[in-house]
């Protein structure tokens, strides 16, 4: 009888430690788990190597059966791990890889085998970029087991359903207790009197969608000098008045753009006399082809004007239109993007004094 | 081409090929290098294709050997087996001038020959090579279980580390116990 074929033997660990990096870094993502789980040894193997990953994202979907963490691996593949609750039957995702299987592979103890395999994947790889998504209305949202590993994401987005609302303490939890450079948020607050009024620290870019009752904007700029985006539905046209005299007055010095989008069901419309009430308003200095590179929903019937700060005579340009009110402030990058078009509009900086 | 020979004394290398007499300039002849691995049979390479390897262009751009020098002083790598490197030059002469591709279908695709000469290209600093090199051993996984990966790269355990690490430090105590006692020797 013939024997199989066997494997081939290499001694890795023989092997000088660039090049057990190298051979690691040119690992498939799945492959360098499961050797990360063979010993103490090969897990820190995998560390050492810097295993780079752009992107992962841990979703607490609105069916806890579809939690999943998703990787974008090699090639612009994702891969989906489910990380359906422990409690629930063994009913999984097929298409899905098992996260309850992997976690079995590490020898480590822990009661919630989600922990440890969030806790495993985040300390063995490196990520450029780490997302956390909930999309139902976690209890005992502040004993969540991903806390415990990580509180610092670069993106935190919370979309709930309409039949989903969050208390004041669970979207304070997620504001003050977790660091974001970046948060979604989208869901209705179970207090209708409740005003968020906390700066957000390290946040560079806020985009509240559907209601932004919850949040206070009056001196918003001034709590968040670090904001960069600020985009913020249906928000009465009083207010938007009131954020661009804050950016007029001189708060969000690094403030990049703001953008605030009527949705077509809440009866909003901004118009001219409220938007820029007591503000002065200038001719744009874009053409119409910059307008329509910079603006990407330049509308013709709406009205682009520029506007300027009385602190530092920095201009922005604002486009007032049926969708909402946009406003682009004139930084590197707007002049970097605007520099790409033939014709470029001659600037002129003034300094005005208060 | 590289012209294998059996020993430094027989070495013949082969005049290089004259340019074409369309060619606008005349061709600068090309100069060839001898190596040499465990087996001592010389390799002639021309300067060209050993431009893959950093270690061996650091040393003939500091040489400046006329062709005779440098046939008699071929360069020894008694580290290396004469058939993995054979391979390496074989692959520098495939590649020489030329970009590397990105997947290289020339890489020798013995698997059991691959660890020498991962060790043979890492010492030569061919570094295209040893990405294809370390791609292949990372191929050699690819899709397996924990337990064939442990066993193809022939990864021990924890206990297995744990007993290894015992039996060194024991071992290490031994000698220096040794030392002590013989220090003690000499000095009685």
């Amino acid at each position: 009888m013939e024997e199989p074929p066997r494997n081939p033997k290499f001694g890795l660990l023989k092997c000088p430690f660039a090049l057990r990096e190298e051979v690691i870094g040119n690992m498939d993502f799945m492959d360098a788990f499961h050797f990360s789980t063979l010993s103490k040894r090969s897990k820190q193997m995998v560390r050492k190597a810097r295993y780079q990953i752009d992107f992962i994202k841990f979703r607490f979907e609105e069916n806890i059966k579809n939690d999943r963490i998703e990787v974008k691996i090699k090639n612009n593949d994702w891969l989906k791990i489910s990380m359906s609750d422990s409690n629930d039957p063994p009913v999984r995702d097929p298409t899905m890889i098992d996260g309850l299987k992997l976690a079995n592979l590490i020898d480590e103890p822990s009661d919630d085998y989600r922990k440890k395999l969030s806790a495993h994947i985040l300390s063995i790889f490196h990520f450029k970029s780490t997302h956390v998504h909930l999309e139902r209305n976690i209890e005992h949202l502040d004993d969540l087991f991903l806390w415990d590993i990580r509180k610092q994401f670069d993106c935190v987005e919370v979309c709930l359903s309409r039949c989903d609302d969050i208390s004041p303490e669970d979207l304070q939890l997620v504001l003050n207790n977790l660091v974001s450079k970046s948060y979604l948020l989208e869901f209705e607050l179970n207090d209708s009197s409740y005003k968020y009024q906390k700066p957000l620290k390290y946040c560079e870019s806020l985009d509240v969608r559907g209601s932004c009752q919850w949040l206070d904007p009056e001196n918003i700029l001034q709590r968040n000098p670090q904001m960069k985006d600020l985009n913020l539905e249906d928000l009465p046209g009083e207010q938007v008045n009131n954020l661009l005299k804050q950016w007029i007055n001189g708060e969000g010095i690094g403030l990049e753009s703001m953008g605030f989008e009527i949705s077509w069901y809440n009866g909003i419309d901004y118009p001219d006399n409220v938007i820029f009430d007591g503000i002065d308003t200038m001719e744009t200095k874009l053409t119409e082809e910059q307008a329509n590179r910079m603006i990407v929903i330049w509308r013709h019937r709406g009205r682009t004007v520029d506007i300027q700060r009385k602190t530092d005579g920095r201009f922005a340009t604002v486009h007032l239109c049926h969708s909402g009110c946009y406003v682009w402030m004139w930084h590197t990058k707007f002049f970097r993007n605007i520099m790409q078009i033939r014709s470029v509009p001659k600037i002129k900086k003034t300094v005005v004094k208060r | 081409m590289s012209s294998t020979e059996q020993g430094t004394s027989s070495a013949a290398p082969a005049e290089p090929t004259t340019a074409p007499e369309s060619a606008a300039a005349p061709e600068v002849p090309e100069s060839f290098y001898y190596v040499h691995g465990k087996d001592k049979v010389v390799h002639k390479v021309s300067a060209g294709a050993l431009q893959h390897s950093a270690l061996i262009h650091g040393m003939i751009s500091n040489l400046g050997y006329t062709e005779e020098q440098a046939k008699a002083n071929p360069f020894p790598f008694e580290n290396i087996d004469g058939d993995i490197l054979q391979m390496v030059v074989d692959w520098c002469n495939q590649h020489k001038g030329k970009p590397t591709p990105p997947e290289d279908t020339n890489l020798p695709k013995q698997k059991e020959k691959l660890f020498d000469l991962v060790l043979a290209v890492n010492y030569l600093e061919i570094k295209e090579l040893l990405t294809y090199c370390c791609k292949q051993v990372a191929m050699m996984v690819k899709g397996k279980s924990p337990e064939e990966i442990r066993e193809i790269w022939m990864i021990p355990t924890d206990a297995e580390d744990e007993a290894a690490e015992k039996e060194a430090k024991k071992r290490a105590g031994k000698e220096a116990a040794g030392e002590t006692a013989a220090a003690a020797g000499d000095a009685k």
